[in-house]
């Protein structure tokens, strides 16, 4: 499940223009929404779990990415990456 | 200039980096030739057509997870492009080190190909899936 932003003019679902939700859309669903400029994804936090480098970030280092389900999924089957909760807002001012 | 030899590619495949499995790349770049000629010409007359787009990777095969089949089986089930970069060297972009760059799809993946006392390896062949075809940002 991606968390989107509806970016067009047009209600999305039961979201208004500017609000974001919560939906399981399909890879073509979600393509077809995209390409259309009706939502942007928005982007979430991961972390590496797996062996090798992923965009560039360490194992066991977390980044952030508006994946689309498709590649989300493929990183995820492929035991690359996990979920990562929200960075709190103090330990980004550290970092 | 010197002659570039190929030591250290980057391969970034749905951004793992699998340069440290990979030990061949071939970067196609391509124009379909679409024939013109008209009654009455004395030549072929030639333009280009649809431009498409193609890496191949050859890989050495790892079932570790987060390695050469965690990264490419998901793959090749998969209806979405991912990107694929490539660049001459592992360091960062830039106007000496120019990376390729597309969103493609993978049409074909070797589980296993060699025979007795081979290192396995596998190849991948990503085939262009979106407009904007191969580029080449140096940033």
């Amino acid at each position: 499940m991606n968390r989107y932003k509806v970016v067009g003019p047009r209600a999305v679902l039961d979201a208004e223009p500017g609000q974001e939700f919560d939906y399981e859309f399909s890879e073509v669903e979600e393509a077809d929404m995209l390409a259309a400029g009706r939502l942007e994804i928005v982007p979430c936090r991961y972390q590496v779990v797996g062996g090798s480098e992923v965009f560039e970030t360490k194992p066991g280092d977390y980044f952030e990415a508006a994946l689309l389900v498709g590649q989300e999924a493929a990183l995820l089957a492929g035991g690359h990456i996990e979920r990562a909760k929200p960075a709190k807002k103090s330990k980004e001012k550290e970092d | 200039m010197a002659i570039f030899t190929m030591t250290d590619c980057l391969v970034i495949v749905n951004g793992v980096t699998l340069s440290d499995h990979g030990n061949q790349v071939t970067v196609e770049d391509s124009r379909d030739e679409v024939d013109i000629t008209a009654f009455g010409a004395t030549s072929k007359a030639i333009t280009k057509g649809l431009g498409d787009a193609k890496i191949s990777v050859k890989f050495f095969q790892d079932f570790a997870a987060g390695k050469t089949h965690a990264t490419l089986q998901p793959l090749i089930g998969s209806t979405t492009g991912v990107v694929i970069e490539v660049r001459p060297t592992s360091a960062a972009r830039s106007a000496t080190n120019p990376a390729a760059l597309m969103t493609g799809l993978l049409m074909n993946y070797n589980f296993l190909d060699g025979g007795i006392g081979d290192a396995s390896e596998t190849s991948a062949d990503f085939v262009n899936s979106s407009q904007s075809g191969m580029t080449y940002p140096t940033a």
